[in-house]
């Protein structure tokens, strides 16, 4: 589990706490998932996560480490993977294979070991044969699932993802949402920070930030079913969800949660 | 005149896509006033089509004018401005309104600062106020909109945009659309995207394109009208709109189909009572 | 624009020649180089000529690839003949006089001899290039470099920013062409006027591309944080290179035999 117990963060020099009071933790197998406006502290709280960042208060522990023991860094680093936004600026190899097989090297596995992560972390993401392509030849929702594999190979229990599809086009980003789910069904937690909502709605548990303190922790249900209150948040929410919530405020009986357009319509229809 | 593309195809002949007919025989006329939305997959051309419309490439097939002449022409130069895909990432200069006049300033327009100050107010960045800024510290809405403001200052008749809307939150796309609904008075839009629901509602045409070929084009009462064709290409009507001409086929009566949730409710819950 | 690829002028085929450890590939064009220079005959030039034939032909790169760069030495190779062999108002017997200007043969030869030496020097040490990837060049280099970590040379380190500098080639290279295209849409004119406004005209080129290697940097060291790396220490590779009894023979036979020929040739 990684547990996030009650943290602040400030930037050195900054004038007001980036994070404060902030407590959650994820579960093997569990999604979380972390929304809020920018500035919101949902980066921060996500580099909390593997150590990139060590908490100014409260603390962070990940099977029991302590994320602020200089000891155990690279052990919880093993632990839980990251990704960022840009597909690009995580790339270290010359061909994909050989990113990949980043992590495992430096943590020392063995070639002959490697070799049968980097094949399957590949398999894994839906890139099986990509092997010796060169990165520039990738499109960015490839580039994305390749860095998810390069997190994969390292074998982690948990991994951050912060914002995965923001530069994504619709394919890009379904494709890596798909590889994010099969990550999850394989056990693996996941904290996944996003500006939509409609990509984490299978979610177990919603974390919404507002200016660095926690103003919502639910489900994804909560929120869609109290859209005043999303877009208080600062979420944003589908128009048809809106125009779901306000069919059903006029007496129409629309299925709960996230109907399609046919549900609605259909809904509609019968008296 | 209009920015006219009659028939145009081309085909690259260096990189990834090289031997691949990037578009095939599409035709397209935008007019002052005009919104026209051209949407796509990854990879169904269009935004090679923009580099034409541009004038960047030269069509292989077929002819591009922008008021009758070519649009790579010198005497076509500052008729159109193009935005690319995430402009903010080639911002240069010390501030932000040095950098916007930069097009008006090559241009050799009269007053590029003025030029820049007007895009700026445009774009609903408040001259006096960023103006002075680096442009590097803008955040990602403000900066986006600051590079637009650099093509804007140009003071072209034509506005190609690629994705302008990519990578922004809600509050960044509106204030986005609405600098380009403003931009329409003098102008003629065409927006390049793979998610054009936003912009469906001020659309004045649109172009659905398909392995470079054109798959749908027309209006989008003809295109709510139809959708076959569009789907057809790969692409999904928004949810919202899917719900109102579903209603509309069970034949509830609705005189126009929005994306606004409170104004598509009110329509509807109208249309069922009066159905009932 | 061609975006250049990572790997340069590799030429992915298979030959014993490719197959080859880059530390042996090195030695023996470090012998090639030395036996080259010693020879100081044509026949040792023919003995080496020949040699790079055999090794050009072993190694299934096509002879037009291998001698692609010896049309970029056109320039070298004619200021050297000149250099050697042209005389100004020469008071002995000339092999072709053009008024003021002679040939002088002996002075011809010399410059023949240096010209085929440059052509031989480069063919061979392109064969490197040719059959060896970036990367298993690289890790040959760190290979070679150890010996200076005991001196406190960070060699690992220098590996790895080689390998992420020639990963980025191509990427910097489409990124200054989207930027250009970008500033070019804007009115920007980059062959027009002294040569001081075409420099200062990359200004809004550099400026961004800068701006964004900075950017990428900073990203970068956090993914690599994040996915363990803490120096070249203890890292183990996907493709372990290793030197063969294969590799030792050819470098020992390769190595002298070339050193010898230049010796007495």
């Amino acid at each position: 589990m990684v547990v996030f117990e009650n943290v602040g963060f400030k930037y050195p020099g900054a004038r007001a706490a980036a994070l404060e009071g902030v407590s959650v933790s994820v579960r093997p197998g569990r999604l979380v998932a972390l929304l809020g406006p920018n500035g919101s502290g949902k980066s921060t709280l996500a580099r909390l996560g593997n150590a990139l960042l060590s908490p100014t208060s409260g603390r962070v522990t990940v099977d029991g480490m302590d994320t602020a023991d200089d000891g155990v860094i690279w052990d919880i680093r093993a632990r839980v993977g990251f990704i960022q936004q840009n597909p690009e600026n995580q790339i270290v190899g010359t061909i994909a294979e050989e990113d990949v097989a980043f992590g495992p090297e430096n943590l020392g596995v063995s070639p002959a070991e490697i070799r049968v992560r980097v094949d399957e972390a590949l398999e894994a993401v839906g890139l099986s044969g990509f092997q010796r392509r060169e990165p520039h030849m990738l499109s960015e929702g490839q580039k994305q699932r390749l860095a998810i594999a390069g997190a994969l190979a390292m074998r982690p229990a948990y991994l951050i993802a912060d914002e995965p599809t923001a530069m994504l086009d619709p394919v890009g980003r379904s494709d890596v949402l798909k590889a994010l789910r099969g990550l999850r069904s394989q056990g693996v937690g996941v904290l996944h920070v996003t500006h939509h909502l409609e990509d984490v709605l299978d979610a177990d548990r919603v974390l919404v930030l507002s200016a660095g303190t926690v103003a919502f922790d639910g489900t994804p249900g909560g929120l869609v079913s109290d859209p005043a209150r999303a877009i208080d948040l600062g979420i944003e929410l589908p128009a048809e969800v809106l125009l779901a919530d306000a069919l059903r405020h006029g007496g129409v009986r629309v299925p709960a949660g996230y109907p399609s357009a046919e549900e609605i319509a259909e809904a509609l229809c019968r008296s | 005149m209009p920015l006219l593309a009659e028939g145009v195809s081309y085909t690259y002949e260096t990189g990834r896509a090289s031997g691949v007919e990037a578009v095939r025989d599409v035709s397209v006329s935008v007019d002052v006033g005009d919104l026209v939305v051209v949407a796509g997959t990854t990879g169904s051309g269009k935004s090679t089509l923009l580099r034409l419309l541009a004038g960047l490439l030269v069509p292989g097939g077929g002819s591009i004018t922008v008021d009758g002449i070519a649009p790579g022409a010198r005497e076509a130069r500052g008729a159109i401005a193009i935005v690319f895909q995430n402009p903010e990432t080639q911002f240069f200069a010390e501030t932000l309104r040095s950098d916007v006049a930069f097009g008006p300033r090559n241009l050799r327009r009269p007053d590029p600062e003025g030029d820049a100050d007007r895009a700026l107010a445009a774009v609903n960045l408040e001259p006096a106020v960023y103006g002075p800024r680096s442009p590097f510290g803008l955040s990602g809405g403000e900066a986006r909109r600051g590079a637009i403001a650099g093509a804007l200052a140009m003071g072209a008749r034509y506005l190609l945009l690629d994705e302008p809307t990519a990578g922004l939150d809600a509050e960044g796309r509106r204030a986005v659309r609405a600098a380009l609904a403003a931009e329409r008075a003098s102008s003629g839009v065409v927006v390049v995207t793979h998610d054009p629901a936003e912009f469906l509602d001020d659309a004045s045409h649109v172009i659905a394109l398909a392995g470079g070929g054109v798959a749908f084009s027309g209006g989008v009462d003809a295109l709510y009208g139809d959708p076959s064709a569009y789907e057809g290409a790969g692409l999904a009507l928004p949810p919202i709109v899917r719900v109102q001409l579903l209603a509309r086929g069970r034949g509830m009566s609705l005189p126009e189909v929005t994306l606004d949730a409170d104004a598509a409710a009110r329509a509807l819950l109208a249309a069922r009572g009066g159905s009932r | 624009m061609r975006i250049p690829s990572t790997f340069g002028q590799y030429v992915p085929v298979d030959s014993p020649v490719h197959a080859l450890d880059a530390r042996t590939k090195m030695g023996v064009i470090a012998a090639f180089t030395l036996g080259l220079f010693l020879a100081d005959g044509f026949f040792g030039l023919a003995a080496f000529a020949v040699a790079v034939a055999a090794v050009v032909r072993v190694s299934r790169v096509p002879g037009r690839i291998a001698f692609r760069g010896v049309r970029a030495l056109g320039l070298i190779l004619i200021f050297t003949l000149l250099a050697h062999s042209l005389r100004w108002e020469p008071a002995t017997v000339m092999l072709v006089r053009f008024g003021p200007l002679g040939i002088d043969a002996e002075g011809l030869r010399t410059g023949v001899f240096f010209a085929a030496r440059i052509v031989l020097l480069m063919v061979g040490t392109s064969l490197l290039t040719l059959t060896t990837t970036p990367v298993q060049l690289t890790d040959g280099l760190e290979s070679v470099m150890r010996p200076g970590a005991a001196l406190g040379l960070p060699t690992g380190e220098i590996a790895m920013m080689l390998t992420i500098a020639l990963r980025f080639i191509p990427t910097t290279a489409q990124e200054a062409e989207r930027v250009i295209i970008a500033q070019s849409a804007r009115g920007a004119r980059f062959d027009e006027g002294s040569l001081l406004a075409r420099v200062r005209a990359y200004v809004p080129v550099l400026v961004p591309l800068f701006v964004n290697l900075f950017r990428r940097a900073e990203d970068l060291a956090t993914a690599m944080d994040a996915r363990c790396y803490r120096g070249g220490e203890g890292r183990t590779r996907l493709h372990a290179a290793v030197m063969t009894p294969g590799d030792w023979l050819v470098l020992l036979v390769c190595g002298t035999g070339l050193v010898m020929t230049g010796i007495w040739l």
